[in-house]
């Protein structure tokens, strides 16, 4: 999946992408690395709720296009989840446009697996210790 | 353009993403000041270019402008953000009215126009393809609207235009400016200045570009 995404960035302007699962799950991404991990879980549940706010509140919608000064973030829903991808403004947004339905097809299927297998295996939680008896005084002395 | 001042225009250009050049005309003088993708690429006026051409024309009192869509800039002489070039354009004038004794303010504030005409929001209202449209101003006061349940249109444009600000932050995005949303069924624009938020719900056939073009 992550070839697919970096095959975005063909289109000039692409910065990055990254796909989240419909609960805003990070399924994988093709990002600067400067953007660290740990923004991603925060990021996916505000895009999923935006979404699911629109849906909710005033229509259903299968894209949004988010123009900040200098970068847009374009939002594509998909069957299993959500392809978002970086930019500058200078992208070209046609091209853009054709490059996401292509990448979409082909990463909507590989998402099930892909969040199947983030799944943590369930580690063996080791025995708590067995709490010690009581000791027993007589008189301020510890007896057996 | 009568009362727009230059630097209000470089900001409107910038903002609308155009790409064109426009022509400053001030006396005998002419300049042209290129944009492209938000940004401002290049600038001349007489044997000046880049940054240099821009302060000048920006000392200028009085002029007149027009747009030149079919020009496109020959060379990228300016490479600062256009935000920072007014800021200091703005900062020299005021230094150079201090040292001239006279107040860097006008002596006469005029009022600030309303953030959309009265014959845009007509023509909002009657245009088929938009659907409902609420506008509010930066605390959330309902200004104009066209829905039958205009609160809860403005509510939910509200929590989901925090949410990708928020968004847009954590992915290190400056302010936001304009969303546009895309359905089967319908469509929807959001569109953000420092003082009022304009959102639309419209037909899918409604073009949302134009309409930003239009509005912003």
């Amino acid at each position: 999946m992550e070839s697919i995404l970096r095959d975005l960035q063909d289109v000039p302007g692409v910065i990055g992408s990254f796909v989240l699962s419909s609960s805003g799950t990070l399924i994988e991404k093709a990002m600067p690395t400067v953007i660290g991990s740990e923004v991603y879980p925060d990021l996916g549940r505000r895009l999923v709720t935006a979404l699911g706010t629109m849906d909710a509140s005033i229509a259903v919608f299968d894209d949004m296009l988010v123009k900040f000064d200098e970068h847009w973030l374009y939002c594509r829903r998909l069957q299993n989840g959500l392809l978002n991808v970086v930019s500058s403004v200078a992208v070209n947004y046609p091209a853009l446009w054709m490059a996401t339905n292509i990448a979409s097809t082909k990463i909507d299927p590989l998402i099930p697996a892909a969040l199947a297998a983030q799944v943590a295996v369930p580690v063996p939680i080791a025995a708590a210790p067995v709490p010690a008896a009581p000791k027993r005084f007589w008189r301020g002395q510890a007896v057996d | 353009m009568l009362g727009t001042s230059l630097p209000d225009l470089i900001q409107m250009q910038c903002l609308n993403m155009t790409s064109r050049a426009v022509r400053v005309d001030a006396e005998s003088v002419t300049g042209r000041i290129y944009f492209a993708g938000g940004q401002i690429i290049h600038a001349t006026v007489g044997m000046l270019s880049g940054e240099a051409a821009l302060f000048e024309m920006l000392r200028w009192k009085y002029g007149t402008f027009s747009f030149e869509d079919d020009s496109s800039a020959q060379h990228e002489t300016v490479m600062r953000h256009w935000q920072s070039i007014l800021l200091e354009a703005a900062q020299l004038e005021d230094e150079t009215a201090l040292q001239s004794g006279a107040s860097p303010y006008p002596s006469v504030v005029s009022l600030p126009e309303p953030f959309m005409p009265r014959n845009l929001i007509h023509e909002l209202r009657a245009d088929p393809e938009v659907v409902s449209f609420v506008q509010s101003d930066s605390e959330g006061i309902l200004l104009e609207s066209q829905s039958e349940d205009p609160e809860n249109l403005q509510a939910g444009f509200a929590y989901v235009l925090q949410l990708l600000q928020l968004a847009g932050t954590s992915l290190g995005a400056e302010s936001l400016r304009e969303v546009h949303f895309q359905g089967k069924e319908h469509r929807a624009l959001c569109i953000v200045d420092y003082t009022h938020t304009t959102a639309m719900v419209t037909t899918p056939k409604a073009n949302l570009a134009n309409l930003a073009r239009k509005l912003a």
